[in-house]
């Protein structure tokens, strides 16, 4: 019970903050934006030379922008505010336990545009054809590769096996702010280290050993692993390993916290 | 003696090579109001802070036992973008059956109706602030809501860390009467820190004195009225000039 007192008097706060209102406004009309500049890529209204500026719009960088500033408000912003005075009767553990849980529902929600989209356009069988380039994500791609023949519980199962790897990639995050507990500084390290982790891949192929420790981790799940097209076995295994790392996370954002000093 | 709400068993704590607060220890019981007194540096707040859990004691061991704590530790907590009466709202969201984390639990909040967010606003004179946001209250205004906050739920215990800091005289005389009712009328127990002996004097039941983090002396407000000389000040400077 009182795990779920603080869930939802979390959730108040966020929904109370003028940061999160602006981060999860600015997700949904870029999410928009993304959708309908994609479509007049496909309809020729617009070159294939814009796709590049128009994947800025797309899941895969605005989730980075916008998640990181959500995890900086929801853990940074609670020291920052000594709300987190209010929080720790709770208990410590139950605390980390409950940043993850609030932020799994923040992520949730800043993806929440992209799927309806996607779905949106799967629904009015838009032909975005000659709009490969602007596909960053499962989101799209899944358009643009959904046929006749299709599964709809393979689609349900990817999407929701996308949005968990996605939280998971995030959820390093939750060790930064637990460390640095400060909302912008956490912004910052989260959009830059987004920004880095295509380069992770090429990195960890280089050295055997950060290889297999790389195979272990969400990202290691993109399109190939979570699309349409790919094997259930593979989306199901990404969920498990993404819900793992999570755990993992918390588990490390508790150590870290557990017995520092909150000012 | 009365029952035990909060024990502190030979508490250390180090920061680095500072020792902020040395072996103390003490028990704060039922139904009283404390008065933590020291000089700026002298280890109250961070003796409340280790109550409160936001500090984990070097050695030691603090044993809490209440139904509810209620706090204003340096600054009060509030969410800067919310309402006064959205702020109690979070804290009232939370504060059910919400215990220090070194507390053991213990039976359910004894029957006592929480206030409302109009009753709390009004008690400490918020209650004409409406929508107005947090972020544009004065210092006072923001201390009232600190302690306003930490009475949510009608806790068993309340820890204020000079709580009459940037209060006008006004505010003064009306937070130590809310104090006085708190504890009369629902039985609150409180610990009240001040670098100032003479300003606690007419609220609390029994005094702590504490320099450079260790306790030199608690003695009983009636004990106090009978070793005080004409100046309080004086006397305070007495006892932590023993050795």
């Amino acid at each position: 019970m009182r795990q779920l007192e603080l869930f939802k008097a979390t959730l108040y706060r966020m929904y109370k903050s003028t940061g999160v209102r602006i981060a999860v406004l600015l997700t949904y009309i870029a999410a928009i934006c993304y959708y309908v500049l994609a479509t007049m890529v496909a309809n020729g209204k617009m070159g294939v030379d814009v796709a590049g500026s128009i994947t800025g719009l797309g899941d895969a960088m605005i989730i980075w922008l916008f998640g990181s500033l959500i995890v900086g408000i929801l853990v940074g912003g609670d020291f920052e505010s000594k709300t987190i005075h209010g929080t720790i009767g709770h208990g410590r553990k139950n605390v980390v336990i409950n940043y993850v849980m609030v932020y799994m529902v923040m992520m949730a929600v800043l993806l929440l545009p992209y799927l309806v989209g996607s779905v949106a356009l799967i629904i009015a069988e838009v032909d975005m054809t000659g709009a490969e380039s602007t596909a960053v994500s499962i989101f799209l791609d899944n358009v643009l590769k959904f046929g006749d023949g299709a599964s709809i519980g393979k689609l349900v199962i990817s999407y929701i096996s996308y949005v968990i790897v996605v939280m998971g990639q995030l959820g390093i995050l939750i060790i930064v702010a637990m460390k640095i507990r400060k909302a912008m500084a956490v912004t910052c390290v989260g959009f830059i280290f987004g920004m880095f982790t295509a380069l992770i891949a090429s990195l960890a192929s280089k050295v055997e050993m950060l290889d297999n420790i790389y195979k272990l981790t969400p990202y290691n799940y993109g399109i190939s692993r979570l699309g349409i097209e790919a094997n259930i076995s593979d989306m199901c295994v990404g969920i498990v390993v993404s819900l793992i790392f999570m755990a993992v996370c918390g588990g490390i954002g508790w150590i870290v916290f557990r017995k520092a000093d909150i000012k | 003696m009365g029952e035990k709400l909060v024990e502190l068993k030979n508490v250390t704590k180090k920061y680095k090579n500072t020792v902020a607060v040395n072996e103390v220890s003490l028990t704060l019981e039922k139904g009283k109001i404390y008065g933590l007194v020291g000089k700026n540096g002298a280890g109250k707040t961070t003796i409340m802070r280790m109550i409160m859990g936001l500090s984990i004691p070097t050695s030691g061991a603090v044993n809490v036992s209440v139904n509810g704590m209620g706090t204003l530790i340096e600054a009060p907590a509030l969410n800067e973008g919310m309402s006064a009466s959205e702020n109690i709202r979070f804290y009232s969201m939370l504060s059910k059956n919400s215990l220090s984390a070194n507390s053991q639990a213990k039976a359910s909040n004894a029957g006592k109706t929480p206030y409302t967010a109009d009753q709390l606003l009004k008690i400490v004179g918020l209650e004409n602030t409406g929508k107005k946001k947090v972020k544009d209250f004065s210092l006072g205004m923001r201390q009232r809501l600190g302690i306003a906050i930490a009475l949510v739920d009608k806790p068993d215990f309340v820890m204020l860390d000079e709580p009459i800091n940037g209060l006008d005289p006004i505010g003064v005389v009306e937070i130590r009467k809310l104090i006085k009712e708190s504890n009369e009328k629902e039985n609150i127990t409180f610990l009240i820190s001040s670098h100032n002996l003479p300003e606690l004097y007419n609220t609390a039941t029994e005094f702590i004195i504490i320099d450079n983090g260790k306790m030199k002396k608690q003695i009983s407000a009636e004990q106090l009225e009978n070793e005080k000389n004409e100046n309080l000040e004086e006397y305070f400077l007495s006892v932590i000039k023993e050795v």
